[in-house]
């Protein structure tokens, strides 16, 4: 559960620190992270309710999603 | 080559995106499990404890990684930043303390009036912001790497979840 906290609470410092976005540019970047939890919520609602039985299931999906998402963003490709 | 590029950032986007889905996704099938497997009487409750388990979590959760943070800006700090510095006419600890940590609250050229070192050259401000985005790349991989050890145990823990079909029916606790 504390997964995704580097994803949402340390976004906005390494967006001045690392990438040296001014204001504005900070506001534009951060949009994507509440139109992206939004649209995951979204389309889990979705899918709980296409598939009634299997939401252990969409719960597990989206656990290896996040984890996906945070092993691309330090992962090394040779 | 690293996946995600410091000097580029639409080089984050993609994991980022992906990421965030998964943070928004996780949110609700939770809820619903909870709610549906509590007791009629004790929905409320239930409801409630699992929006106070996860603020918890958040609090100890961002209390840890901001330790943890704090710890390699320090360690990053000496090797990286300090010369830059110390060059721009910071002398003392506490000065550099100070400017390390207003980076990481926006754009250095928007507090550079709080430092009289600063005062009328772009250049060193420009010189420190380079400085602090050599310091700070180093700090943020570590975050990702024990925040994928979290969701290795998420992922782990999903696999015991029992079936909850049974109490998959048209029973509904509050009529309104």
């Amino acid at each position: 559960m504390n997964s995704y906290i580097p994803l949402v609470v340390f976004w906005t410092i390494q967006l001045y620190t690392v990438y040296g976005a001014s204001f504005r540019q900070a506001g534009i970047y951060l949009l994507p992270l509440g139109f992206c939890i939004a649209g995951g919520a979204i389309f889990s609602a979705i899918l709980i309710s296409l598939f009634k039985t299997k939401v252990p299931l969409i719960l597990m999906v989206f656990c290896i999603i996040q984890t996906a998402g945070e092993l691309l963003l330090v992962m090394h490709i040779a | 080559m690293a996946a995600t590029d410091p000097e580029n950032i639409k080089t984050a986007w993609a994991p980022m995106v992906f990421g965030l889905i998964g943070v928004g996704g996780v949110l609700l099938p939770s809820q619903v499990i909870f709610s549906i497997i509590t007791p009629d009487e004790l929905l409320g409750t239930g409801v409630a404890l699992s929006i106070v388990i996860r603020m918890i979590g958040q609090v100890v959760g961002v209390s840890m990684f901001y330790n943890i943070f704090h710890q390699h800006a320090v360690t990053n700090a000496t090797k990286y930043f300090a010369i830059p510095a110390i060059e721009a006419g910071f002398d003392s600890v506490a000065s550099i303390t100070d400017l390390a940590t207003t980076l990481t609250a926006g754009p250095l050229s928007a507090y550079a009036h709080m430092f009289p070192q600063l005062a009328n050259s772009p250049a060193k401000i420009a010189a420190l912001q380079l400085a602090g985005h050599e310091m700070y790349k180093h700090c943020f991989p570590i975050l990702y790497l024990i925040s994928i050890a979290f969701g290795g145990t998420a992922i782990i823990s999903s696999f015991f979840l029992r079936d909850i079909n049974k109490y998959m029916n048209d029973h509904v606790a509050v009529l309104l």
